[in-house]
């Protein structure tokens, strides 16, 4: 989950005291903790959403509640509620005093590296820069400021450019005593092989669909159980990007594109024109990339179950959301040829990754896509 | 949290601590205040996270509490108040701040005091006291020579550590470059036996400096292992140290320079100074010529031309050339407080030490250039 998305609801991995699924890599993170031979670097990898930063943001504040009261300074070493020991968890209640000040980026042993507003264009930048990065190793060059551990967590490490990430390196390689680093990555194989050997590695796996719809329940009790069940499935295990994908209304851009494609070979011309308009309009640029990811999401789960139908083998993905998308997804799957799609999908996707760096027109895009859909089924 | 306060009162104790509260801060806590109202006093509280200050200030306190409030905010609008004026300070409880002073009302949004990072907390394991003289000698003499290269960032500060020199006991002050080093020593006060080496960052450096100008009194330092604490009488320092390993200065002060040379301070600044006007921009060099009794300063710029100025001395041997950068130099003549400043040399190609003829625990170490 990425820091800047959704903030209201207490959701934000700084400030969520709750982790679900993800118990055994809490108790590996625990386990290393309490040997006294924690590495200094984690990666957390897995896809987007699952709540790695959670996780991260949870194992700091630990970290940082512990280490406050093993050097006998005394500032937390009174009674206070570290959690309730027999969850054998990470857990630190909201009321803690470091959970507060973690989460009001308060606390003077906690460095957070994320994406900064650029001053000059007063806009947020697209990538971590070097100035980011080395603000840390001025934060280690520093003592404690609460005489305990010194915490850094990277949000996510894939939006380093490259100048950034070799200053990180700088810091990897010789990291003070009691400094821990905290990487979040949505796609650690992208990372450098220099900064991936220096961290120790902790894969997050997705959540069960079922943990999901029970996590999107607990923050949007307003949506009924269809739109969760839809969510749940969509969302690919990431209960982050169900969230997401419920604020900017992705249910009913999914249903529209559904719609869409049901209409192939002979697309619905106007329908279509009316999907590109409304993916096109000033302001509309968050629905655009949701359509398109999830555009590209289920054209990849389209090939990868035709394939698995192909070779005959277990199907490769879930379990589709009605009979209608199965037979759709079918219906598709057998009207061009597997290398066929692969064709269509990469060059759907070049298209779609390139719209915002370029500044292609939004509407223009959609129709092309389906377009190139349509040509890719027409018999 | 309800308290009167003078607006001179405040305004000199807002002086004292905005100046560390960033102005440019994406974090909203950051850029706050925390104001603690009991006991007949308020006291206001400013972090960048790196150091923290406290400064209390007598106030009318009706009801006592504490809050957070925007720094720069609380400043401005106190220093546009009239002179003479009474401020009224009244938290809600709820997120806001009132201020009211003649028929003026501000409402300042605030924050909870629990998500105020915590700094100046904590038992320090080493306390001991400071006269202002001798802060002064310790921060002043050695200040110059701190380095802004931040790969070594553990030449960015000073080290404050023990020593023992000629049998005596000393609490030293040495900051280096890597091109000068300065060294300034006091006799160890009661207390400072057996503490640790620290290394007291730049920006606590220069805030400690200023405090000191408005003192009289002794400063009570407290100190750990991973914070230095100043305490005067209404307002408390407490920093960060850099967390590293100062250099083995010891070995780069020479030991065997055995040629010596007196001169009169004020007059060797003064020629060095106007020498320098002519040496040019980048090396900024000046040569030293000495001869028995006669000390001969000279720079030259291709574009500039040249000049000399002669000085007397009191020297005593072969006649030795050597250069050194203007700014480097000027730096520790400057520093030099006694009326005669002494240099001891080895050769063109040594490291150099000046001293004060007077006080034997000052000390400076510069390289000469190549000229």
């Amino acid at each position: 989950m990425n820091g800047e998305n959704i903030d209201d609801e207490g959701l934000a991995p700084v400030d969520n005291p709750d982790l679900s699924g993800h118990d055994e890599a809490e108790a590996t993170l625990k386990q290393a903790f309490e040997s006294d031979r924690l590495a200094h670097a984690w990666l957390l990898s897995g896809p987007q959403g699952i709540g790695k930063a959670t996780l991260a943001y949870r194992f700091a504040r630990y970290v940082l509640a512990q280490g406050g009261a093993v050097t006998g300074e005394g500032l937390f070493g009174d009674a206070l509620d570290l959690g309730d020991e027999t969850r054998d968890s990470l857990y630190i209640g909201p009321e803690h005093p470091v959970f507060r000040r973690v989460a009001s980026g308060g606390h003077s042993d906690l460095k957070v590296v994320v994406r900064t507003v650029n001053e000059k264009t007063g806009k947020l930048r697209s990538e971590i820069v070097v100035d980011d990065v080395r603000s840390v190793g001025n934060f280690f060059h520093h003592t404690a400021g609460e005489g305990g551990w010194r915490v850094v967590v990277v949000d996510c490490a894939d939006e380093m450019n490259p100048s950034a990430a070799n200053a990180l390196l700088k810091v990897l390689e010789e990291p003070p005593p009691r400094g821990l680093l905290l990487l979040v990555s949505h796609n650690s194989g992208r990372l450098l092989p220099t900064i991936r050997s220096r961290c120790r590695k902790l894969a997050l796996h997705p959540l069960s669909e079922e943990n999901v719809a029970s996590l999107i329940n607990a923050h949007r009790p307003d949506l009924d159980a269809g739109d969760l069940s839809v969510l749940a499935h969509l969302a690919d295990g990431s209960p982050g990007r169900a969230l997401a994908l419920a604020e900017e209304g992705g249910l009913g851009l999914y249903r529209d594109m559904i719609g869409l494609l049901e209409t192939l070979p002979r697309l619905d011309v106007g329908a279509l024109h009316a999907f590109g308009g409304k993916l096109g309009k000033t302001g509309a640029e968050e629905a655009f990339h949701t359509a398109s990811g999830l555009l590209q999401w289920w054209l990849a789960r389209l090939i990868l179950i035709t394939a698995g139908a192909a070779a005959g083998g277990p199907r490769q993905g879930k379990d589709p959301l009605d009979v209608g998308e199965e037979a759709l997804m079918k219906r598709l799957g057998q009207a061009a040829s597997l290398d066929r799609w692969f064709e269509v999908w990469e060059k759907i996707n070049r298209l779609l990754v390139k719209t915002d760096p370029i500044n292609l027109s939004r509407k223009q895009v959609v129709l092309n896509v389906f377009l190139t859909l349509q040509n890719a089924v027409r018999p | 949290m309800n308290l009167t306060i003078e607006r001179a009162d405040l305004l000199k104790c807002l002086g004292h601590v905005q100046s560390v509260v960033e102005r440019r801060n994406t974090i909203p806590i950051l850029s706050n205040l925390k104001l603690d109202a009991g006991d007949g006093k308020l006291s206001l509280n400013a972090t960048d996270m790196d150091l923290d200050i406290i400064d209390s200030v007598g106030a009318e306190i009706s009801t006592p509490g504490a809050t957070t409030a925007p720094a720069h905010t609380l400043y401005d609008i106190v220093r546009k108040l009239p002179e003479g004026a009474q401020v009224e300070m009244n938290a809600d409880g709820e997120g806001r701040l009132q201020l009211s002073s003649g028929r003026s009302r501000f409402t300042l949004s605030c924050l909870p005091i629990d998500d105020f990072p915590v700094l100046s907390g904590g038992e320090l394991a080493h306390e001991f006291t400071l006269t202002v003289a001798e802060v002064k000698a310790l921060v002043d003499k050695t200040k110059f020579a701190i380095s802004t290269e931040e790969t070594r960032y553990y030449l960015n500060g000073i080290y404050v550590h023990a020593a023992e020199r000629n049998g005596a006991q000393v609490l030293r002050a040495v900051a280096t470059d890597g091109h000068r080093l300065a060294s300034v020593e006091i006799p160890l006060p009661d207390g400072a036996s057996g503490i640790p080496g620290v290394i007291v960052p730049r920006k606590t450096v220069s805030e400690l400096r200023k405090l000191v100008e408005e003192t009289t009194a002794d400063i009570a330092v407290g100190l750990s292992e991973t914070k230095i604490r100043f305490s005067f009488e209404d307002t408390v320092l407490t920093s960060k140290l850099i967390d590293g390993t100062f250099p083995d200065y010891q070995r780069v002060i020479p030991e065997g320079n055995d040629k010596k040379l007196d001169v009169e301070t004020k007059g060797f600044a003064a020629a060095v100074d106007r020498v320098s006007a002519i040496s040019s921009e980048k090396s900024r060099a000046v040569k030293l010529n000495i001869a028995s009794g006669i000390l001969t300063l000279s720079a030259s710029s291709p574009e500039d031309g040249s000049a000399t100025e002669e000085i007397e001395v009191d020297y005593q041997g072969d006649v030795l050339e050597v250069g050194f950068n203007a700014g480097y130099l000027l730096d520790i003549v400057r520093q030099i407080e006694g009326s005669n400043a002494r240099m001891l040399m080895a050769d063109a190609a040594s490291p150099t030490i000046f001293s004060e003829v007077d006080d034997p625990g000052v000390l400076y170490v510069l390289m000469p250039m190549r000229v």
